[in-house]
């Protein structure tokens, strides 16, 4: 069995980021409680919970988190401080995302994480990165700002995300405050290739597709566009969504098809924030398509355009239900519009 | 306002260069070698027949020293003062810059790092005078005009710096020359007191036939490639072979190329050159319109960069393309070691999608068939893209004569759902579990009746494992039960798990993430009515043995899906044998 598991870890590991990736990790997990000593079966799902992360199976990494936090917080040597934390510090980026996870149980985790990082030496910048991006989420502009002053500030240490990831959340934040320069600006390394990661530059281009269209730099937007299409090799509905939007502007065949490509992998996510984005995308761009060319999408058994709609409104029912504001519902008709008044003059080109 | 100029502190500059710019002292050859071969395509410029040729010697001794010497243009006195007196000046650079390998003149710096005084003795084909330039680290030098005759071109001396002696060995000078320099375009000679001796190859890859290259290969890197392909990118001029190699690769891993530069080695592990896809073969390639990175081991990535990784990429492409008609045979094999490399490009190009998708293999039911044979079973092709369904449905497929793709593996599924894209008379199916479970005859009423007690007793045995228990009649007869289960199920048998497990805060936090979602189907455990054990369970009158049969064949079924044992069914396992040993004994008593 421990020759199993081992084989199941290394198979895992050449494996790119994805649903087989995280199946073999989660056999590992099985074989481990069975029969393995119980540091195997932390080991292993501290592999689980990276490799569902990055694999959109957030659900999955919180349960094997949860059991990895616990089974550290029994050892009398605590060896494995840094890895816990940083593990801790996606599961604390990625709460938020289900809506039925209260407000107050967000907070208490990201407590709890800043006391760690304090009780381990650690200084606060990616807590506040982290608050900073709480706080984006429930469209809390103001608290944003501040959180982005104190992020910027604090020194780095060894919690602090890579530089690349830095550089695209500060562009992230930027835009989002309609600071287009600012974020262009911060985003020039990425960019010009001379800083990457996992993550970094595709998420980079695919955040900026839109603002690029608004500044009406065209070409730019198209060249990031196929860059970033090249580009994607694991599913993050946040690339896959910014792109349909793109699309949605530039080119409707291609975003039809680009939509069928990716509405099972929607369908299949746990997350429902993930899944509220890219429907809403699709609800918006069923809007610019006629009877007929609706009729011609590939839909699995089952599904239609109207579920679609219907399972978007009652996502962002829940997120603002919790969030205690209307950003999610409102946001729909934000987009709308925007999609329209771009679309409205990409086409005059 | 007046202006002023930063003092560059030399020593610091090339601390800063030995130790992060370049990585490994061994590039004061190159930087050599590529001022003797600029200085050789600087004369060819003004004299184009011209023989241009480097000599290389090594003195040795308690200091050795290196000597080089090219029949180049050489510098005259203005020239060293301007040239070698200020770093990040180079004399290569004007209008004709392309033509150079050295773009920043900061080359025979890197010379400082392994000693403390460059000598250099220079005459320019322009004057008759023999200049000799003496640079130390601190940024001094001295220049002095010197009555010796000397034929145009330019010496270099170099005395090794304490320390640094084993650069200086005749073998590591010779080795190293060899190594960026096997491809130079002039001839490099090696000079000791018996003979002379030419150091770079007179053919490089991308210059010979394909046997050529291949024979090289098997020489030089000792493989025995597959085959050699030609590459070629206009854009970047650039040349290239790409070996195929003769095992399999992991996928993903980062197959890197042996990349020159106007013929000088860049590095051999660039990896930006050829596209992702390509990791099964191994690139040696020369190219002379990309931008090497300052510290010459990477290219920048710029937009032509892009085009011409694309134009390489396309030159394996059409080489593969062309394989399905020349040679079939190599194609097959090529198949066989690199399937998992050809089903990410098939999966991206719907050209070679076409070409290959029938010639790649999948694992079956019927174990490893090629598409083509798949395609020959039935009609309608059917899948499942989890692993764990499709260890659940082997058994029973095959029994059925049903062949089944297992596409839990990277891009397979993918690969199939885009099968009637390509070819719409072929149908494809996704199935699961119940696809077959479906399929198993129901029981009669009369049958229903025999069973009764025998399902109620499962029942109550596999409540606690979240399993239901069912009967139905299905082929094969001598499988006695087949366990199924879902994701869904797996999952919630994971929260139960983890809620208990975890602390008070993450507890929480699970039940309320969960909290929205109703909990799924149940596994299964289904019955075979046709099975001889099964039909004596049910006769059997014993209660106790129900159940023991029940719950041995639970855990027999975990074992045949390969699902390992949780402790409470590794308890199930004992005792239950225990207690049906036991009752075995009692009865022949």
């Amino acid at each position: 069995m421990r020759d199993r598991y081992y084989d199941l870890i290394y198979e895992a590991m050449d494996l790119p980021y994805g649903n087989s990736k995280v199946a073999l990790l989660e056999e590992a997990v099985r074989i481990a409680d069975a029969h393995l000593s119980s540091s195997e079966a932390y080991n292993a799902r501290m592999d689980l919970t990276n490799a569902a992360v990055m694999s959109g199976r957030i659900e999955k990494a919180i349960l094997s988190f949860a059991w990895c936090l616990s089974y550290y917080d029994k050892q009398e040597n605590r060896e494995d401080t840094h890895s816990i934390l940083w593990h801790y510090k996606w599961i604390c980026e990625n709460l938020h995302d289900f809506p039925e996870i209260k407000k107050e149980k967000i907070e208490e985790s990201l407590e709890d994480y800043r006391k760690r990082l304090l009780e381990n030496g650690y200084g606060l910048r990616s807590y506040y990165k982290l608050q900073r991006s709480n706080a984006l989420h429930a469209d809390d502009i103001e608290k944003a700002a501040h959180y982005f002053e104190l992020w910027d500030q604090a020194a780095h240490d060894g919690m602090t995300d890579c530089s690349a990831c830095e550089l695209d959340s500060k562009a992230y934040t930027l835009l989002r405050n309609q600071a287009f320069d600012q974020a262009y600006e911060v985003a020039k390394p990425i960019f010009a290739g001379q800083i990457s990661c996992q993550g970094v530059p595709q998420a980079t281009y695919a955040s900026f597709l839109l603002p690029l269209l608004e500044q009406k730099r065209a070409d730019e937007a198209a060249n990031y566009y196929q860059k970033c299409r090249e580009m994607i090799d694991y599913t993050f509905l946040y690339e896959v969504t910014c792109l349909l939007e793109y699309l949605i502007v530039v080119d409707l065949v291609k975003a039809v098809s680009w939509f069928e490509e990716f509405l099972k992998d929607a369908i299949a996510s746990f997350v429902p924030s993930r899944r509220f984005s890219f429907y809403r995308a699709s609800v918006l761009l069923f809007e610019q398509l006629n009877e007929q060319q609706l009729t011609s999408i590939q839909f699995p058994n089952g599904i239609t355009p109207e579920q679609i709609r219907v399972e978007m409104y009652e996502i962002a029912e829940r997120f603002d239900e919790r969030n205690q504001n209307d950003h999610f519902s409102t946001g729909i008709e934000k987009k709308r519009r925007k999609l329209q008044e771009l679309k409205g003059w990409y086409e005059k080109l | 306002m007046d202006q002023f100029h930063f003092k560059v502190n030399l020593k610091g500059m090339i601390d800063l260069l030995s130790n992060h710019l370049y990585s490994t002292p061994h590039v004061f050859i190159r930087e050599l070698l590529q001022n003797a071969v600029d200085a050789i395509t600087a004369r060819h410029k003004v004299e184009p027949a011209y023989d241009g040729k480097i000599n290389v010697e090594v003195y040795a001794g308690e200091n050795p020293t290196i000597f080089i010497e090219d029949n180049g243009l050489g510098l005259s006195e203005e020239e060293v003062h301007y040239f070698l007196s200020q770093i990040g000046q180079t004399s290569k650079r004007g209008e004709d810059g392309d033509d150079y390998i050295g773009r920043f003149g900061v080359g025979l710096l890197s010379c400082f790092i392994v000693s403390d005084e460059i000598v250099l003795l220079t005459r320019s084909v322009k004057s008759e005078q023999t200049v000799k330039w003496r640079g130390k680290p601190d940024g001094s030098y001295t220049i002095e005009k010197v009555d010796s005759e000397m034929r145009p071109g330019t010496r270099i001396y170099l005395q090794a710096k304490s320390g640094y002696e084993h650069y200086f060995r005749v073998d590591q000078v010779k080795q190293l020359c060899e190594y960026y320099g096997e491809f130079l375009p002039y001839p490099i000679h090696f000079s000791d007191t018996r003979d002379s001796h030419r150091l770079n190859a007179e053919l490089a890859p991308w210059e010979m036939t394909i046997d050529q290259a291949l024979a090289y290969g098997r020489q030089r890197y000792e493989e025995d490639y597959l085959d050699a392909i030609p590459l070629r990118s206009t854009v970047g001029e650039a040349h290239g072979v790409a070996y195929i190699l003769p095992y399999a690769v992991r996928i993903n891993a980062k197959q890197t190329s042996r990349v020159y530069v106007k013929q000088m080695l860049l590095s051999e592990k660039v990896d930006k050159l050829l596209p992702s896809w390509s990791f099964f073969v191994k690139g040696v390639i020369n190219v002379n319109q990309l931008r090497p990175t300052a510290s010459r081991e990477e290219f920048y990535e710029d937009p032509l960069l892009d085009v011409v990784r694309n134009e390489l990429g396309d030159c394996i492409k059409r080489y593969l393309v062309q394989l399905v008609e020349k040679d079939p045979d190599l194609l097959a094999k090529i198949i066989q070691i690199h399937y998992e490399s050809i089903k990410t490009l098939a999966k991206e190009d719907n050209e070679l999608y076409r070409l290959f998708i029938d010639w790649l293999p999948f694992e079956t039911s019927f174990g490893r068939m090629k598409l083509k044979e798949i395609r020959e079973q039935s009609p309608t092709i059917f899948y499942t893209p989890s692993l764990d369904e499709f260890r659940q449905i082997t058994q029973v497929a095959k029994a059925q004569s049903f062949c089944v793709v297992n596409t839990a593996y990277v891009h397979d599924t993918e690969l199939i759902e885009k099968l009637p894209m390509i070819d719409p008379t072929i149908q494809i199916k996704r199935v699961n579990p119940t696809t077959f479970t479906d399929q198993f005859m129901e029981l009669s009423f009369e049958e229903r009746g025999h069973v009764y007690d025998f399902i109620r007793i499962a029942n109550i045995v596999l409540q606690p494992y979240l399993c239901k228990a069912e009967i139905k009649k299905f082929n094969p007869d001598e499988l006695p039960a087949l366990y199924t289960t879902n994701e869904e199920a797996l999952f919630w048998r994971t929260v139960e798990q983890t809620k208990e497990e975890s602390n008070e805060l993450f507890s929480s936090i699970i039940g309320q993430m969960s909290g929205h979602q109703t909990v799924g189907q149940l596994a299964q455990l289904c019955f075979n009515y046709q099975n001889p054990i099964i039909q004596r369970a049910i006769k059997s009158e014993d209660e106790e043995m129900k159940r023991m049969i029940v719950e041995v064949l639970y855990i027999q079924s975990l074992l045949l899906g390969h699902y390992p044992l949780r402790q409470q069914e590794l308890h199930l396992l004992n005792n239950g044998l225990i207690r049906l040993i036991e009752k075995g004994m009692d009865a022949n008593a």
